[in-house]
């Protein structure tokens, strides 16, 4: 890769005396670790380049697994997130660490990720992002199932029916214990990508999803968005101001870790 | 029998950070050639700070004792709480800063993909702190970095729950700074926490 690859750092670890190891997100690139020698010494001034939430242009060499950063430019967007936002966004960084491939593009993903972020940034509803991001990293690895039909039989899905669901797909009555019980219009409106509607229901129904690549595998940052959300609940109306809009709205992703 | 001492004492000593075979190989010589009773103390010395050497019970720094020297000042003001990221960094502010308060050092940030939550940089224990102690500050010292951030901003929702004021040193353009190399994130910063003068 020569040109400057619109990027985005996912995480970064300290890696002998004055380099990082960094966890990369490329339009072009995919996912993908490369190593920034010296970028920890003060002269290059790369270690405050090479954060998470900001927009870089990269360009790296190497062919293997891992590469080396030959440049690195500030692309203009930085975004600043701030208490359970900063959750979120280490959220996004996580789950596509875990579940993206690495070194395969993913534009759709790509695109909709720096549309987030600064969402999260601006302060506007979360979850409806948050929930259309985890619907197209479902549909990038080929997880999302057609939300219109039942899955075995074809049949299509009625707006007032109630369904089962699990990682299996959409089945027609509620079976056994991990079977999650969904409203029609739930599913209806995700194939419509409207995340407005049933709201906790399509969050449970992508988490589903989304926990069958991952497996036993439990995501940290949910647990510190729940920490957050703890201690936010314990502060007074001086937490209010700031989060008021979040707070006021229902269908953030409040649930997901209970 | 080869000189499997040697051989091991070389492999050991690569545990030191910036420190190859190469390197290992010419300290071990050097001890064993130049020096056998500075070889002697050290591993003396080494043997019993690893045996000795704990966490500080009140700001988890390194001390051989139950509660650091530092923490037992009676001259330190215990109403200012700064708190670090590592013993390094509270050496740092002990050089060249002229701040007299107590620590409280975390041995790390709060870093949900290296599976670092609070209890392992020992946020109960800050939590007694900030709970049983009459504090009238806390200064959050940690790093300009997400992970960094995180940690401060977690801190502080801890310090508001307590009802004791908080703030965080100040970040942007560095002495000796020219405008024009600042990156930009930086900048805005800097432009953010701008204060107004006279």
């Amino acid at each position: 890769m020569t040109d400057l690859d619109p990027s985005w750092v996912l995480h970064t670890r300290n890696y002998r005396e004055t380099s990082l190891l960094v966890d990369v997100f490329g339009l072009h690139g995919g996912r993908y670790r490369l190593i920034a020698k010296g970028a920890r010494r003060g002269k290059r001034n790369q270690r405050a380049l090479l954060q998470p939430f900001r927009g870089l242009l990269m360009t790296t060499r190497g062919r293997g697994e891992l590469r080396t950063l030959a440049a690195v430019e500030d692309s203009g967007a930085s975004h600043e997130l701030q208490q359970e936002r900063l959750a979120c966004g280490l959220y996004l960084n996580e789950l596509l660490l875990a579940l993206l491939p690495r070194f395969e593009p993913a534009p759709d993903v790509f695109a909709l990720y720096g549309h987030v972020v600064a969402g999260l940034a601006a302060q506007t509803p979360p979850a409806p992002s948050l929930r259309a991001f985890e619907l197209t990293l479902l549909e990038t690895l080929g997880l999302a199932p057609d939300f219109t039909v039942v899955t075995r039989t074809g049949e299509a899905i009625h707006e007032d029916g109630c369904y089962a669901f699990d990682a299996g797909g959409i089945g027609v009555a509620p079976q056994g214990v991990n079977c999650l019980s969904v409203p029609g219009s739930a599913l209806l409106a995700l194939a419509e990508r409207d995340f407005d509607t049933e709201p906790r229901a399509q969050r449970q129904v992508l988490a589903a999803l989304l926990q069958g690549p991952l497996g036993s595998r439990e995501l940290r940052s949910r647990q510190l968005l729940a920490q957050f959300r703890e201690l936010a609940s314990r502060t007074g109306p001086r937490m209010a101001a700031p989060e008021q809009t979040y707070n006021h709205e229902p269908d953030t992703s409040e649930e997901r870790d209970q | 029998m080869a000189d499997t001492l040697i051989t091991e004492l070389t492999e050991h000593l690569c545990c030191l950070p910036g420190v190859g075979p190469k390197s290992a190989q010419r300290m071990a010589l050097h001890l064993l050639e130049r020096d056998r009773g500075g070889g002697e103390r050290l591993a003396a010395t080494l043997a019993s700070a690893m045996r000795d050497i704990g966490n500080c019970s009140r700001c988890r720094t390194f001390t051989e004792a139950d509660v650091c020297a530092r923490c037992l000042d009676p001259e330190r003001d215990a109403r200012v709480l700064c708190v670090a990221e590592t013993p390094a960094d509270v050496m740092a502010f002990e050089r060249s800063t002229d701040f007299g308060g107590h620590y409280f050092v975390l041995l790390g940030n709060l870093s949900p993909l290296d599976g670092i939550g609070p209890k392992q940089i020992g946020l109960d224990l800050l939590q007694q702190r900030l709970q049983n102690e009459a504090l009238d500050e806390l200064i959050l010292a940690t790093s300009a970095t997400v992970e960094g951030d995180t940690t401060a901003q977690y801190i502080a929702e801890m310090a508001r729950v307590a009802g004791v004021r908080i703030s965080r040193l100040a970040q942007g353009v560095p002495l000796g700074g020219e405008l024009e190399y600042l990156d930009g994130g930086t900048l805005q910063h800097a432009f953010q926490s701008r204060q107004s003068l006279g």
